[in-house]
């Protein structure tokens, strides 16, 4: 064995290390992003999935419920897609509803054509509507978590008549947050109150699908959009459903959402996270299914 | 078992009991409260200590499991909900207990194969240096933490709770804090939604047991003494017998002076603060559950009743009742008490009243081939322990043998090891059956209204599954 100095040595075995560190990081980001869109669990679950072709957009559409049950659609938040709707698809198809839930281009299963390719919070909205089209949907009540909220936003003041009701969960982004260090920080601790039920595995398989570039444009656009311009345009009657212990968007911010909107109501929910329809599914439902049935006061505190 | 978040102690009853029910409808033993291997392993090295340093190596051990001052405001309630929660399998029940903790309903719990969420759980806050016996001074020290942890989530109680008698040991090291969840946690309700379909049944377990408190703010109350082996009016006022236990260890003060109490409130750990009840029945009635609140006057009114209910349901299988197990406080292990087809009955503490309560029962029901025992090790010889000897006596009624079960009499109250050697012990018993089917809804309902009367016990229907 030749005699090589210890400095030698010791870069030799960093580089080994580093070499093994990113085969195997490399190794599981292709695992991940080569998931099955649908797992046995789904599939068990009674979860169904197709594509719809929505003008040049061909889009992943999980779906759950009685054919002939009104429709529900569920909007994913950053990043993330329609995987992790599927507890609260699940639990609002046991209250009697049928759930559709997309993937938006460059997202879970749907692709963009172009790997950069990233589309605007508008664009997104009316690729929904797009979508509701190739659906045969007029008209339908929407539900959206986070991101998904500022779509849900932009797609109720553009395409108005596409909106019976909508349920804003955990809208984003607060103003008072608005860049990326404290909107990374903020979602930390939501991981940490979330551990014990946490969508991070969900996540990291959506995250690997849409790949680095996306993700950090979509954080931009995200941080772009300012949904407190466009709620005062929101004509559809509206639930603004708030976790008391939400970091990403505290109680109150959710309080000056639902302030703007026009026919807007809060409902706190004591106890829940940024990603309820996640965590709380069947709660989340619950909440849902009332304000779907029945009309209720201006502001309401569900504990 | 997933490690749970700080602010609960794993070592007290809600967390026992929790634990060992969850592991018992998965269908595996309660092995030990720590649900550490290492500190398992080492039990029987501490164990072997003398008195002294053992009684200290169990004090700071107890302390491990104490979040710090600093960290009362910070306290997540809905993650200990959760933790509690997740910890059993995800299916479909027919029902499921919420309330006060106890060690016989864990047993109903069991054979019904239905989980139980309970209302308190505890939280100890290190507080070196403490002194056991100063109780004006443990409220007074103990209010700013009182205040942080009703600061930290709107949803509880807080029951401050101090028993020199009984908690001697851990009080060197810690505060007693007993958590009451007043509105229903997010996880629970969510657990419940998930797990019971409409019509199921939710049963509240309300333990009557109240205790003299002075009130500290409208969701906190200090609670000197606890029940167990002496008396409220011997917290309160002295005896003999406080003076003798005083001057055993070498305190210097013939009785105790607590601050004074002004108000009654649910037991610090066995008590049910009934303003829960107000999300139950909201949610019940929204899911058309049948909500029944089975009260009880004592945390033991369900021991005998259990036994009996036990006996009938094996009885309607063709199986005698030939063996008898009796677990003590959170010793327990509801899964090879059925596989032995064994008659629980529970014990509270290893206290003259519990033994005394054993005894009402074995007079009433003698025949029972073996007697197994677990006898649990707090420490303290304190007033109202009854020796291990009238233990062993009450084995006597056993007709061919009676046994304790993973207890080192010389060591006992201070035979730490028992609390891993318990399950050891436990594991040799036979012969073992496979699990029966699970005992019906009807089939409790009917026998408990049947044994109850005799037991301070009555079930009452706070809403129908038709409305």
């Amino acid at each position: 064995m030749p005699h090589l100095p210890s400095r030698t040595w010791i870069r030799a075995l960093v580089g080994i290390a580093v070499a093994l560190g990113t085969f195997e990081a490399t190794r599981r980001y292709r695992q991940l992003a080569s998931a099955p869109a649908l797992s046995d669990t789904s599939r068990a679950l009674g979860i169904d999935g197709h594509h719809v072709q929505a003008g040049p957009w061909r889009l992943f559409t999980r779906s759950v419920g009685a054919a002939d049950a009104p429709v529900v659609v569920l909007v994913h938040g950053l990043v993330i897609s329609s995987r992790y709707m599927e507890p609260l698809a699940r639990a609002l198809a046991d209250n009697g509803y049928r759930v559709l839930a997309p993937d938006l281009p460059g997202y879970g299963e749907s692709a963009t054509g172009t790997p950069r390719r990233v589309l605007s919070v508008e664009q997104l909205a009316d690729v929904l509507d797009l979508w509701l089209s190739a659906c045969a949907i007029d008209k339908a009540t929407f539900i959206g978590n986070s991101y998904g909220c500022q779509i849900l936003t932009a797609l109720a003041v553009r395409h108005p008549q596409r909106v019976a009701r909508l349920v804003l969960q955990g809208p984003t982004v607060d103003p008072a947050a608005r860049s990326l260090l404290p909107q990374l920080w903020r979602a930390v601790r939501n991981g940490r109150r979330e551990r014990l039920r946490s969508s991070a595995g969900i996540g990291r398989i959506d995250y690997a699908k849409a790949g680095v570039w996306r993700v950090l444009s979509s954080i931009r656009r995200l941080l772009h959009y300012r949904i407190e311009d466009h709620l005062a345009a929101i004509e559809a009657p509206c639930l603004v459903v708030q976790g008391s212990r939400d970091p990403v968007a505290p109680p109150h911010w959710g309080e000056a959402v639902a302030a703007r909107l026009p026919k807007g109501r809060l409902c706190l929910v004591e106890g829940a996270t940024h990603t309820m329809n996640y965590v709380h599914p069947h709660s989340f439902a619950q909440l849902i299914d009332d304000f779907l049935r029945e009309g209720r006061g201006a502001t309401e505190v569900v504990r | 078992m997933n490690q749970p978040p700080q602010g609960i102690a794993r070592f007290d009853s809600a967390a026992g009991m929790v634990q060992a029910l969850a592991l018992a409808l998965r269908g595996r033993p309660y092995t030990s409260p720590s649900q550490s291997p290492l500190l398992d392993s080492l039990m029987p090295t501490i164990n072997r200590l003398p008195c002294k340093l053992r009684e200290q190596v169990y004090a700071l051990g107890g302390m491990t499991e104490g979040i710090g001052p600093s960290q009362a405001a910070r306290v997540d309630v809905e993650a200990i909900a959760e933790w509690m929660a997740g910890l059993y399998p995800q299916r479909r029940y027919p029902a499921a207990f919420i309330g006060s903790s106890n060690g016989a309903l864990m047993h109903l719990a069991a054979a019904m194969g239905v989980p139980w969420l309970p209302q308190t759980f505890l939280c100890p806050v290190r507080a070196l240096g403490n002194d056991p016996d100063d109780a004006r001074r443990a409220l007074e020290q103990g209010l700013p933490i009182v205040h942080a942890l009703l600061g930290a989530d709107g949803r509880i109680a807080v029951h401050h709770m101090h028993d020199p008698n009984q908690d001697r040991l851990m009080l060197q090291h810690m505060a007693y804090y007993r958590l009451k969840y007043r509105r229903l946690p997010l996880a629970y309700r969510e657990f419940l939604l998930r797990s019971l379909a409409p019509g199921a049944t939710l049963y509240v377990s309300a333990c009557n047991r109240q205790w003299p408190v002075t009130r500290t703010s409208s969701r906190s109350v200090f609670q000197f003494g606890a029940t167990g082996g002496a008396s409220e009016s011997e917290y309160f006022e002295g005896s003999p017998r406080v003076r003798q236990y005083l001057s055993r260890y070498g305190i210097a003060r013939p009785r105790w002076d607590p601050p004074p109490a002004d108000d009654m409130a649910p037991e610090a750990e066995w008590g049910f603060d009934p303003a829960l009840l107000d999300d139950l029945q909201e949610l019940a009635k929204a899911r058309q559950w049948r909500l029944i609140r089975i009260d009880h006057a004592e945390p033991e009114s369900l021991s005998a009743l259990t036994a009996d209910i036990y006996a009938d349901w094996y009885a309607e299988q063709g199986e005698p009742s030939r063996r008898l197990l009796v677990d003590s406080f959170l010793l327990s292990d509801p899964l090879t008490t059925l596989r032995l087809r064994a008659i629980p009955y529970w014990s509270l503490f290893g206290v003259e009243p519990s033994a005394r309560l054993l005894e009402e029962y074995l007079q009433g029901h003698p025949g029972f081939d073996e007697i197994d025992m677990l006898l649990f090790s707090h420490g303290t010889e304190g007033v109202g322990l009854a020796p291990i000897e009238r233990w062993q006596q009450l084995l006597g009624w056993a007709r061919v043998e009676g046994r304790l079960v993973g207890v080192d009499p010389s060591r006992y109250p201070r035979d730490f090891a028992t609390f891993t050697r318990f399950a050891e012990d436990l594991a040799r018993l036979g012969p073992r059956w496979d699990l029966p089917e699970p005992m019906s809804i009807a089939f409790f309902e009917e026998a408990l209204q049947r044994h109850g009367a005799n037991a301070e016990v009555s079930l009452s229907r706070l809403h129908s599954a038709s409305g």
